[in-house]
């Protein structure tokens, strides 16, 4: 289904089955080395601002997190995920707003060398969304897609370099 | 004068089959109304062009619209994913078809 979407390498959960092309998403750091890529996921602000080896905290309210990001140092190439599945039942207003805060968002990551990730937060082939897609919601939020997605890449191979596979 | 024609896409959809085809064009529709303004919509000409099996439908709409209606689609509950897109309907089945052939 991602091949169809036009995307290239998925992230998901971890469930003893290693694919090719996904990137597996894991609460914690495993205690061994592992034959898989994987990122450390974290939800809890907590959590990022300690020294962790969270790569990924999942921003859940932008609003929010944009007070306690500017009073706290963050991490520096630590990803801040942003989904979109959430904003499926919001209404017009939200979204709007959610745009704007995605523009500010992109800003500060850019200031403090953090990596932006827009994701589906699908949890079924249905509620995926296409890599054109991805590339218009970035448009309205005045990113350059191309800008972007080179910008990922190599996040993700920074990231990737990191681990022994 | 030359009279030109709009350029247009045409979009290949996957939807969960809770709705049928019409009744997706109308969600679409409100959605993109509702995000982006009723003047935007009604210009973005969005027309149901087919519906096939396998819970795929075939959109149309005009290419300065196509951005805000990817958009919409990618914001739509129940959710909807965009397959395919091109510029001639023709093209678009070929591709679909080697999609769904390959799959």
């Amino acid at each position: 289904m991602a091949e169809i979407l036009a995307i290239d390498i998925v992230g998901a959960d971890y469930h003893g089955k290693v694919e090719k092309n996904i990137i597996y998403r894991l609460n914690r750091k495993p205690s061994i080395i592992t034959n898989y890529p994987y990122l450390v996921v974290c939800e809890k602000i907590d959590q990022m601002l300690s020294p962790s080896i969270a790569d990924i905290f999942v921003v859940k309210d932008i609003k929010k997190i944009n007070a306690n990001l500017k009073k706290n140092k963050v991490k520096k190439g630590i990803g801040l995920e942003v989904t979109i599945a959430d904003l499926r039942k919001a209404d017009g207003l939200q979204i709007g707003k959610w745009f704007n805060q995605i523009r500010g968002l992109y800003k500060f990551c850019k200031s403090s060398n953090c990596q932006l990730i827009l994701s589906s937060g699908a949890n079924s082939a249905l509620e995926m969304v296409s890599g054109r897609s991805f590339d218009s919601i970035l448009k309205i939020c005045d990113i350059n897609p191309e800008r972007y997605w080179r910008e990922l890449e190599l996040w993700i191979e920074s990231k990737r370099r990191i681990r022994c596979l | 004068m030359l009279k030109r024609r709009d350029k247009r896409r045409y979009l290949a959809l996957l939807h969960s089959g809770q709705y049928d085809a019409i009744e997706i064009v109308n969600l679409i529709k409100i959605r993109n109304s509702e995000l982006f303004g009723y003047i935007t919509t009604e210009k973005s000409l969005i027309r149901l062009i087919q519906s096939k099996e396998m819970n795929i439908i075939v959109i149309r709409c005009k290419l300065e619209g196509l951005d805000n209606i990817l958009s919409t689609i990618a914001l739509t509950d129940p959710p909807i994913v965009t397959l395919d897109i091109s510029g001639t309907l023709n093209r678009l089945q070929r591709r679909l078809l080697k999609t769904i052939c390959k799959d």
